[in-house]
């Protein structure tokens, strides 16, 4: 019994051991370094790093500017993907193809070309001032970018096509007879969404918080390039940290406070969705 | 039949449902259903009885308002509701797959409904375990229904359904989803609750046997059109057409042409043989000749009218044998049964009696 079950064991360590070198030779070292360079100063154990950012404005108000643009990204999604999912599941299949597509398309654009994109749809001279100047509805251009609002914007449609996919993988399992079901009981459609289909889409809802919020937590190239230097996130403040100042030890002290942030919200999402599991089944 | 004091107290027999007309196409020329009119009294129990596709589950959805109707009136009562939406109906419907919300238990799934009514508490308390107790469930209230079988989901469904206290109970296929044994208490079960409860209903089947033994009236459908409306007798005795009969399950369905001969209706079949049906149709013209394995006998081999024929098949079904027989009559053997105690075999003949031959319209 033992060997019959060993076999296959120790053929499956043997065949992966050089992923398991090449992982633990350029991914899970350096990171352990960095972990461990985030807790020395010249050498000797200390918390001088995380001392060091506490005591930069900058670096406070990067965290909790990342933290409003994940939190803000992940809402927006939510209530942008929730009718998306919906519209996609009740249209006809080709209309719901085409829906679909549109929305996943930002997936396959290169992240520059996509953000130049909203560069030129939101800057001073963009499109969308230049409508608003035309309508009369504003004297100035408004600041939409280079600040938070262009990153959440950006943001946004860039993360959606997560948050729409998650909940459209379990609503389409969802048996239509449900919502009939309901319809027939005496619910009408705005009392069965909150009744029927919002419980029933909550674990897709979670993963798609998940992704949505880690996915934006950890953004670099849209806050780079539609923030700039003048409104870092944790990102983009550990890039200027390691390329600009050259502060290898702050660079890694930023890295643990990203990597505790993600920690933190995977462990909340997952006693969520077991308090939901138990319920759901 | 509990209903039948109030049927007569209105003085006019009360229409519980009735639909005129109604036509469903789908895209440009797909017509689900054709002109189905029909009616169901107080507490009357009526099946749409037909194979997959014939309309019977467009019928029910469209009573329930999920499908609005191309033309046509459905009336609830006296109250016209084709254009009314399913919430607002009072109908209760049981899927074939149950529907239960699976985030619900099975005493908040009842509620459901009475909930949408904002019923007070004290009320949905009670008359849920009213309804559970009716479907038997008393003491499962707590369950999720994942934590139950199919029938005792079925249940539920019911429960759920019935509890609203409908004007109309609509059931699509219910039994389909459970096994042999189940299906035949189910049926009794939901025979009996119905009875009790005395709401009118309809239900849904390709079943014909579930469909007999419910119903007070079935109405066989095909094609998006009723083909045959009756009681259960009346369809069993009597069925209208060659896919009546097929449908319900007659074996022997002879193709022939009926012929005027010395007075006298006459079919010739397909084989050049000549049957004389004691009730001949109604007209000459292609026809069929429809006898049941049961009604055809073994005869001594002098018997008058007696057809030879060689038995291809015995199937021992312990009351009783099934045998195929081919004969000169007909191309496709004839389907005969006969007391499990004499098994034959080899050439019989066979009587087949006028009075038990049914000509239909060979549609």
């Amino acid at each position: 019994m033992i060997s019959e079950h060993r076999g296959p064991l120790v053929a499956g360590w043997l065949l992966s051991a050089p992923a398991v070198v090449v992982v633990a030779a350029f991914g899970i070292l350096p990171t352990l370094n960095i972990l461990l360079e985030a807790f020395r100063t010249d050498g000797t154990p200390s918390l001088a790093n995380f001392q060091g950012l506490l005591d930069s404005g900058l670096a406070v108000q990067s965290f909790w500017r990342t933290l409003r643009v994940a939190v803000a990204t992940t809402v927006l999604t939510v209530f942008a993907g929730y009718p998306l999912a919906l519209m996609i599941l009740k249209a006809r299949p080709r209309t719901s193809t085409i829906i679909l597509m549109i929305v996943v398309f930002p997936l396959m654009v290169s992240v520059v070309v996509r953000t130049y994109g909203w560069l030129v749809i939101l800057g001073p001279s963009g499109i969308i001032n230049q409508a608003l100047l035309a309508l009369g509805l504003v004297q100035a251009p408004l600041q939409l970018v280079r600040n938070e609002v262009g990153i959440i914007i950006a943001e946004t449609q860039l993360l959606l096509p997560y948050m729409v996919l998650s909940l459209i993988a379990v609503l389409q399992k969802v048996d239509p007879h449900l919502e009939e079901a309901a319809l027939s009981l005496g619910a009408n459609p705005v009392v069965n969404l909150v009744r029927v289909i919002l419980p029933i889409s909550l674990p897709g809802l979670l993963s798609g918080v998940l992704l949505v919020f880690s996915l934006a937590l950890t953004a670099f190239a849209t806050p780079l390039l539609i923030g700039g230097p003048r409104v870092p996130l944790l990102t983009t403040l550990l890039y200027s940290y390691v390329f600009s100042s050259y502060d290898w030890g702050a660079a890694a002290a930023v890295a643990v406070v990203l990597i505790v942030l993600a920690l933190v919200f995977i462990t909340a999402q997952r006693l969520m969705a077991g308090a939901g599991l138990k319920r759901h089944g | 039949m509990p209903n039948d004091g109030a049927t007569k107290a209105a003085g006019t027999p009360v229409k519980a449902i009735e639909l005129k007309g109604v036509s469903k196409r789908f895209g440009s020329d797909v017509w689900a259903m054709r002109d189905v009119s029909f009616t169901a009294g107080q507490g009357e129990f009526v099946s749409l009885l037909g194979p997959s596709g014939c309309g019977k589950t467009t019928t029910l959805r469209t009573i329930a308002g999920f499908e609005m109707p191309t033309q046509g009136e459905i009336r609830l009562g006296d109250v016209e509701v084709a254009n009314l939406p399913p919430w607002k109906r009072d109908i209760g419907v049981v899927f074939q797959t149950y529907a239960l919300f699976p985030f619900l238990t099975t005493a908040e799934n009842v509620a459901f409904g009475l909930k949408m009514r904002r019923r007070p508490r004290q009320e949905i308390a009670e008359r849920v375990k009213g309804a559970l107790s009716i479907v038997g469930l008393t003491g499962l209230e707590d369950r999720y229904p994942r934590q139950m079988s199919g029938g005792q989901r079925q249940r539920v469904a019911l429960a759920r359904a019935l509890v609203i206290q409908p004007r109309l109970l609509l059931l699509d296929e219910p039994l389909s989803n459970l096994d042999a044994k189940l299906r035949d208490e189910m049926r009794l079960e939901l025979k009996r609750i119905q009875r009790e409860s005395g709401i009118t209903t309809v239900f849904v089947t390709h079943d014909q046997e579930e469909a007999f033994s419910l119903s007070d009236r079935v109405i066989v459908m095909n094609g998006g059109s009723i083909r045959q409306m009756g009681t259960p007798q009346e369809i069993w005795r009597s069925p209208n057409s060659r896919f009546v009969a097929d449908f319900i399950g007659v074996e022997n369905l002879l193709s022939g042409t009926a012929e005027a001969k010395q007075g006298q209706t006459v079919v010739r079949l397909e084989s050049g043989h000549m049957l004389t049906p004691a009730t001949p149709g109604p007209r000459t013209g292609p026809v069929t000749v429809a006898i049941r394995a049961g009604d055809i006998r073994f005869s001594a081999d002098d018997a008058p009218e007696s057809v030879a024929g060689e038995i291809v098949d015995a199937d021992y079904r312990g009351d009783m044998f099934v045998y195929r027989v081919a004969t000169a009559v007909a191309s496709q053997p004839l389907v005969v049964q006969a007391p499990s105690h004499e098994k034959l075999s080899g050439r019989v003949s066979l009587v087949m009696p006028p009075e038990k031959m049914v000509v239909l319209d060979d549609l």
